[in-house]
This record gives C-alpha cells, structure tokens and sequence, in this order.
C-alpha cells in the first residue's frame, strides 16, 4: 500500500514538475526571440550606420580627389605660365637688345655724317664756347 | 609873284614834304663783306629754351657777313672753316634784309647724340656797314640721346635773338 502511495505520489510530483518544465521553457523561448528581434534591429541599425559612413567616407575620397586634381591643374598652370612669361621675358629682353644694337648703329651712322662734329659740351664750358661748337 | 614863281615855289615845297616824308625812299645803305662786332643782344621770343643768348651778349661777339650781290650769308660763329649749308641766307631789299633762306644741319656732340639745327636770319640795314637783325633757331634730336652734354639747355628748344651789328 505504500508503494502504491509513493508512486502515486512520485508520479504526481513528476506531473507537476513536467508542467512547471513546459511553462519555462515558453518563457525562455519567448526570451530569446526577443533577443533575437532587438539583435536583428541592432544590426540593421549598425549595417545602415556603416553604409552611411562608407557614403560619407566616399564624399569625402572624392572631394580629396578632386582638390587633388584642382591643385595638379594649378601646379600645371602655374609652370605653364612661369615657362611663357621666361620666353615671353627672353623674347623682349632680345628685342630690346636689338632695337638698342640698331639705334646705336644709327647713331653711330648720323654721327658719322653729321655736318658739324663736335666734342660732348660739359657744365665748365662756358656759353660762348657752347654756342662757337655748334655755329652760334 | 607872278603865276610861274608861284607854281616852282609849290613844285619846291611839294618835293620839301615828300622828301621829309621818305616817299623819295630816303638813303638806301649798303653792307660790305667782313666781320662785324655784335650788340644790345636781347630775347626776341618768350623765352631763351636754347639758351645761347649769352654768347651774344658778350662784348667779344663777332659775326661774319659776306655780301654778294643781293645776298647777304651770316656765319654766325665767324668761323671760316663752316660748312656752307650751316650758313643762312637772307636777300638785300633796299634796307631790308629779308627772304630769309634757312641753315638746315646737323651738329654731332661726341660719339652719342645728334642734333639738327634749323636756323634764319632777318633784319634791317641801319647805315653803311650796320643793322639790326633777329637770327631765329630750332633744335631737336636726330639721333642718339640729347639729353645732356649739347651746347643747348633743352634739346627740343626754339630761341630768338635781335641785336646790332657793326662793321669792325
């Protein structure tokens, strides 16, 4: 009789706790699909920060790029124009230097055929020997 | 006084007032070639650019004349060794010399400056052997820098001179 007792005593208590077992077991299911949900969440919310980021990241290689390219261009110019002006410069320092060869030669020329030749009046002359050189 | 008297003492008196009058023309003098003495130089144009007007003031200013005919030329700086076409012309016209034919030549200062002198003269003749002219003269640069050591203040410069002349 007390085996009976016991047993169904024991089959009781195994009732009980399989119920108890069932019921927890819903409770961490439902845990951890939340878990789930709020880790699914965060990721999206992570994933969608890295693109941002990587968009940002882009904007921002590009603009380097293109101040890069800007400055290349500015650099590029700037000898341009160093290199013209040096042969524009070189061009009229010649031209310069001819046009005073040629004038110098014509006033060598009209010196040569001057009707009066006379020497360079300096300050101590007097006005009457100014005026006797040049046929006053 | 009979008409005849009255007519030879209006003919007289007539020839008294013309005379007086210089419609006769009055003495027509003469200039010989040679050297005369200059003097009472003084500016004719406004201002003296060229600066030469001392060298006429001076007491020791001579020019030399040479008479031709009717043509009278000035050697301005008496100097016989001048270049004739430095020597400007003028023509006698009574006591007028007038016409005048312009020197036009160029003066060499050194080695780096040309300038060309444009220059006439014109006047009266005043007595036998005297005048009184006015020379007038240009000078610019023809080649070369002028600006300095020429015998002028400026180069470009007008100046104008009168003064009398007389016979040494």
């Amino acid at each position: 009789m007390k085996l009976i007792i016991a047993c169904a005593a024991t089959a009781a208590l195994l009732v009980g706790c399989s119920q108890q077992a069932e019921a927890d077991l819903a409770t961490c299911k439902s845990d951890l699909s939340k878990a789930q949900a709020d880790a699914t969440s965060a990721k999206t919310a992570a994933d969608q920060k890295v693109a941002a980021l990587e968009a940002q990241l882009k904007t921002a290689q590009d603009q380097l790029a293109a101040n890069q390219k800007a400055a290349d261009d500015a650099t590029k110019a700037a000898d341009d124009k160093m290199t013209a002006d040096k042969a524009a410069a070189g061009k009229a320092a010649a031209g310069k230097a001819a046009a005073a060869k040629k004038s110098a030669a014509e006033t060598k020329e009209a010196v040569e055929k001057a009707d009066v030749k006379t020497q360079t009046q300096t300050k101590d002359a007097t006005t009457q020997q100014k005026a006797k050189a040049a046929g006053f | 006084m009979n008409l005849r008297s009255a007519i030879a003492a209006a003919t007289l008196g007539a020839v008294a007032i013309l005379t007086s009058c210089g419609l006769f023309g009055g003495d027509t003098y003469t200039l010989s070639t040679g050297t005369y003495k200059v003097s009472s130089a003084t500016l004719a144009s406004t201002t003296d650019e060229c600066g030469l007007l001392g060298a006429y003031t001076d007491p020791a200013k001579v020019i030399g004349m040479t008479i031709n005919g009717t043509t009278v030329t000035f050697n301005l700086a008496n100097d016989p060794a001048a270049p004739s076409n430095t020597l400007p012309t003028a023509t006698i016209n009574g006591n007028s010399i007038e016409t005048p034919v312009e020197a036009n030549y160029t003066v060499a200062f050194g080695t780096t400056c040309v300038t060309r002198i444009h220059r006439n003269v014109i006047g009266d003749i005043t007595a036998n052997d005297a005048g009184a002219l006015t020379l007038s003269f240009s000078v610019a640069t023809e080649s070369g820098n002028c600006s300095s050591g020429t015998s002028f203040s400026a180069v470009p410069c007008t100046s104008s001179y009168h003064f009398l002349i007389t016979k040494q």
